[in-house]
């Protein structure tokens, strides 16, 4: 009787085993028909544009590139081009190159530091520059760009640390907002700076009549400012359009949804329409 | 802050950081005064700001003083500009809100600078005037170059007045909102407290009451609970024998899988049903099954009593932090805002509606009245 009763013990264990088995079969079952489902209608979930979407974080990367293209034409280009007619006849023209010391670079005889253009006439009040003003620019522009490439690079590396730990929303866009407000501040005062060129060209031209007689058809450009004058621009730009959509981004947040829309429940003086 | 408010604010910072700028690069770039020249009349020699710097004459030096203490407020202004607007996407950000409203504060001071400037340059201009020997520079025709300038600086003083007129009332708006917030809270935490207390009594003697007039009751319930949890089992024991010995033959041929729900489960069932009557009908909660085990099978009364009091202090204590956890805890019902056409101008615009009630509107191009449901 006991062995019986063993196994009839025995038999009921494998029973139950089997139940079990079953049972885990048809989850099993089920959960590949829904994953069979999922894949062949994959449910695109539907991401919160508000709130999902982090600040625009390459602006380091563009300042580093800017500022080191602003470095290579400070450095390379020449700072002033100038000709003019040797002769009132205007059969010999003169042209020179001044580099950002102003030494012209393509004439090695007159290697002199100049403290007037034309020593002939008192050029600084006709033209509204001088040459201590490229100086000063390069002087200062050297720092403005020292600044920037380091706001760059700190930049960039705190977008690489909010990849990785993946900051908030609020503290990534309130960060970015302040170094574009750094830079933006740099911009204007580099473009303060160099805006003295472009006014200069436009002075020259309003005192022609005092320059012509002593430098018959001068044509004065200022190379190198003029283009990173544009670049700054370009950057200053960049980081007010930067601010402007950090704002947007809380602006959405707040706003969340738009407000629901109920033309027909208006009604007036009482009366529903 | 409301959000149409930021975006008003946004703008006016922008407007004033433009013209600020746009100033600074003005006073720089346009030539503003000029000089007649002694021996030919025709002729006059335009001088800017640094062409006035290089200059001999005393009377420039004197004016180029002015503009450069007009472009040092300029520079102030654009600082205080560009603060004022990284304290305004912190405020919105919710977070650091006593440096955003510093930040905005220093904004509203941008008034005094733009109002200071735009002083400074009239002041420049009749300077300029009422000398002899110096002009107002006019590029084309009659029209002097600086009077460009000082719309810009009447544009700027305007915008940095419209700035503080719209900061200042939201400023004091969120003020008052935040005290009431804060005076609600408090309210609602005395009233809680207070509610609480009450309730807490209240239910004591209401379990105090229910315990010594019904423990009789309980007792007998117990008795006879512990009876059908002890049966099922036995019942259980003498089915699973028959049917092993009685169906063994069988139990090869048919399938196993195919069984009906066991007979442990049923008696279970059957206990849990009559465990919930004494309970359901004298509103007291459902003490957990398992506070009675078989181990506790109480033949002392005292100990019954004492176990079952414990089970329903748990169970009120239980239900209590339910009914706390489900109270909105400060919540205010919100306004909804809807987009109303009106039926007169068709004008849309946005109306908020009351949550209780009836809400009445007015179009704020017509002025037709109406109401919301």
């Amino acid at each position: 009787m006991e062995e019986f009763k063993n196994e009839e013990l025995e038999e009921d264990f494998f029973l139950s085993h089997r139940q079990k088995e079953k049972k885990k079969e048809k989850i099993l079952d089920q959960d590949f028909e829904k994953a069979k489902e999922i894949k062949q209608n994959p449910v695109r979930k539907k991401e919160d544009k508000y709130t999902k979407k982090k600040p625009f974080l390459k602006l380091g990367i563009i300042l580093l590139i800017f500022t080191i293209i602003c470095f290579i034409i400070l450095d390379a280009l020449p700072w002033m081009y100038i000709k003019f007619d040797a002769s009132n006849d205007g059969t010999s023209q003169v042209e020179y190159y001044y580099d950002k010391n102003f030494v012209i670079t393509n004439n090695e005889e007159q290697n002199e530091t100049i403290n007037n253009f034309f020593e002939s006439i008192n050029s600084n009040i006709y033209m509204g520059i001088n040459p201590t003003d490229f100086s000063s620019l390069y002087y200062h522009g050297k720092y403005i760009f020292y600044s920037m490439i380091a706001i760059g690079i700190v930049f960039t590396i705190f977008a690489i640390f909010d990849k990785k730990r993946n900051l908030s929303i609020e503290t990534s866009t309130i960060i970015h907002t302040l170094f574009a407000g750094i830079v933006a501040g740099l911009c204007i005062y580099f473009i303060f700076l160099s805006v003295k060129f472009l006014a200069s060209v436009i002075l020259i031209v309003l005192n022609y009549r005092f320059i012509n007689p002593i430098l018959p058809n001068l044509v004065i450009v200022y190379l190198a400012p003029m283009i990173v004058l544009f670049i700054m621009t370009g950057v200053l730009k960049v980081t007010f359009s930067v601010i402007k959509s950090n704002f947007k981004i809380f602006e959405k947040i707040k706003e969340g949804k738009k407000p629901k829309k109920s033309f027909y429940n208006y009604g007036y003086r009482g009366k529903t329409r | 802050m409301n959000p149409t408010v930021a975006r008003s604010i946004k703008k006016l910072n922008i407007l004033i950081l433009f013209f600020s700028i746009l100033l600074l690069m003005l006073n720089i770039f346009l030539p503003l005064v000029a000089i007649k020249n002694p021996s030919d009349p025709t002729q006059t020699q335009y001088f800017n700001l640094n062409a006035m710097r290089y200059s001999d004459e005393k009377q420039l030096e004197e004016l180029k003083k002015d503009i450069d203490e007009i472009n040092l407020y300029l520079w102030v202004v654009i600082i205080i500009g560009i603060v004022s607007f990284i304290g305004l996407i912190i405020k919105l950000s919710n977070k650091l809100n006593i440096i955003s409203n510093l930040l905005m504060i220093i904004g509203a001071t941008n008034i005094i600078f733009c109002s200071l400037s735009c002083v400074y340059y009239m002041f420049f201009i009749k300077n300029v005037i009422d000398l002899n020997s110096v002009l107002l520079a006019s590029i084309i025709g009659p029209f002097r170059v600086s009077y460009i300038s000082l719309i810009f600086f009447i544009l700027l003083l305007l915008a940095s007045v419209a700035y503080t007129g719209v900061l200042i009332p939201s400023f004091l708006k969120d003020l008052k909102k935040s005290k009431k917030s804060q005076e609600t809270k408090d309210q609602k935490k005395k009233d809680k407290k207070t509610s609480d207390s009450i309730e807490t009594n209240k239910e004591k003697e209401a379990v105090k009451t229910q315990s010594d007039g019904k423990k009789y009751k309980i007792k007998a319930w117990q008795a006879e609970r512990l009876k059908d949890f002890n049966e099922p089992v036995e019942k259980q024991k003498e089915e699973t024998e028959k049917l092993l010995f009685s169906n063994h033959s069988k139990k090869a041929k048919e399938d196993p899988l195919e069984k009906k729900p066991e007979p442990i489960i049923e008696a279970e069932k059957q206990t849990k049903e009559e465990i919930k009557t004494p309970f359901q009908k004298e509103n007291i909660k459902k003490p957990e099954a398992r506070q009675f085990d078989s181990e506790t099978k109480l033949s002392e009364d005292t100990k019954e009593t004492k176990s079952f009091e414990k089970a329903l202090t748990s169970a009120i204590d239980k239900k209590k932090g339910i009914s706390n956890n489900t109270k909105p805890e400060g919540k205010q019902i919100l306004p909804q805002k809807f987009n109303v056409k009106c039926p007169k101008c068709t004008y849309i615009f946005e109306a908020e509606k009351n949550p209780e009630g009836v809400t009445k509107i007015k179009c704020p191009k017509c002025g037709k009245e109406g109401i919301i449901k």
